[in-house]
């Protein structure tokens, strides 16, 4: 639980967009700045706690819909609230934010506070694959994966009853689509609905 | 002229409300609850004729994605159907293609558009489909388009 874990795709963070997600049943919005950088926040704005994900990406700032509280990219710390112009937030009001590392072509966060530890991969031309969402829990997806010389698969545990499955492969023979096609296989038959 | 009738909170209504403000087809609100549209005298009482009749060429689907449309609205809470859907536009994504029939946006993801963003009343949640929220996001930032109760707008062009 306090490990590391891929969250989503790097490209999944389009600009002026709020990814959503979530990691352990905690759920997260994510989000990248016009400057490129990454956020890893929770889910809840700290106001009502309404769903971030349902706010827009300012390009700096990202903004509840609810009340229109505006929260700085890094920090989290809430920067405006529309009901009180001249008012100047507190540092103590701010967003719940996680730890952000991109690597591999993918977002890695933790809940927790353990040192970073983010599998090393050999050198390779890694592309990164369709990630496939599996309802089913981490731990019934993790029997059924096998271990493949050019593809490297990591499980995000979403809740009790779903997880995501990121791949990488360092074979560029393989197109995308069959290795949607093999993760698509593999979920039918986690799922149980496979013929 | 045209004429548009119908409830604020019918998708019906919202589908060719949809296509007149995003394709910029000039329209007046009749009286009326249920869906009417008075196009230069030819009647619609239906959002799926009048979206095929209506839109200009740039605007026309394949008719594979159109019938897509049309099946997801007639099972708004499918698994199956969110599933397709968002594999056919994340490898769209991946070929410069962000929109249902390609390079441009059409009647078929204006049909599509209000079952995906009322499924969360429908008891299914978006989260698994990253794609679908993206294109979800393009089509909100399109010029014209206009809003229903529940779904709101984006700010700005990127």
């Amino acid at each position: 639980m306090t490990s590391w874990f891929p969250v989503a795709r790097a490209d999944d963070l389009a600009p002026r967009h709020v990814f959503h997600t979530a990691l352990h049943g905690r759920e997260l919005a994510l989000w990248r700045d016009d400057t490129g950088v990454a956020n890893v926040w929770e889910n809840r704005c700290p106001h009502r706690g309404v769903r971030l994900s349902m706010g827009a990406n300012l390009g700096n700032e990202l903004r509840c819909q609810y009340h229109g509280w505006r929260f700085s990219s890094g920090s989290g710390h809430c920067t405006a609230i529309p009901a009180h112009p001249g008012f100047t937030p507190s540092q103590g009001l701010k967003v719940t934010t996680y730890p952000c590392v991109e690597r591999h072509g993918l977002v890695w966060t933790t809940l927790g506070d353990a040192p970073e530890d983010i599998p090393a991969l050999p050198e390779a031309d890694w592309q990164v694959l369709r990630a496939m969402f599996v309802a089913a829990p981490s731990s019934a997806v993790a029997s059924h994966l096998s271990e493949r010389p050019d593809v490297v698969l990591f499980l995000q545990p979403v809740d009790d009853t779903q997880s995501i499955v990121h791949g990488l492969s360092s074979d560029p023979s393989i197109s995308l689509r069959s290795h949607n096609d093999m993760l698509t296989r593999l979920r039918d038959q986690i799922e149980g609905t496979a013929p | 002229m045209i004429t548009l009738s119908g409830s604020p909170l019918s998708r019906e209504v919202y589908r060719a409300r949809l296509l007149l403000d995003l394709a910029g087809l000039p329209y007046e609100k009749g009286e009326g609850r249920d869906l009417r549209i008075d196009a230069h005298g030819e009647v619609f009482d239906d959002a799926w004729r009048a979206l095929s009749r209506l839109a200009p060429p740039d605007w026309q689907a394949d008719g594979r994605w159109f019938a897509f449309a049309r099946r997801l609205a007639a099972s708004p809470a499918s698994v199956a159907l969110f599933r397709e859907l968002d594999e056919h536009l994340w490898f769209g994504e991946q070929a410069g293609e962000p929109w249902l029939c390609g390079d441009r946006p059409s009647i078929a993801d204006i049909g599509c558009f209000p079952e995906v963003m009322m499924s969360e009343q429908a008891g299914l949640s978006r989260l698994p489909y990253p794609a679908l929220r993206r294109w979800a996001d393009r089509l909100r930032r399109l010029p014209g388009f206009t809003v229903m109760p529940g779904i709101y707008t984006l700010p700005g062009s990127i």
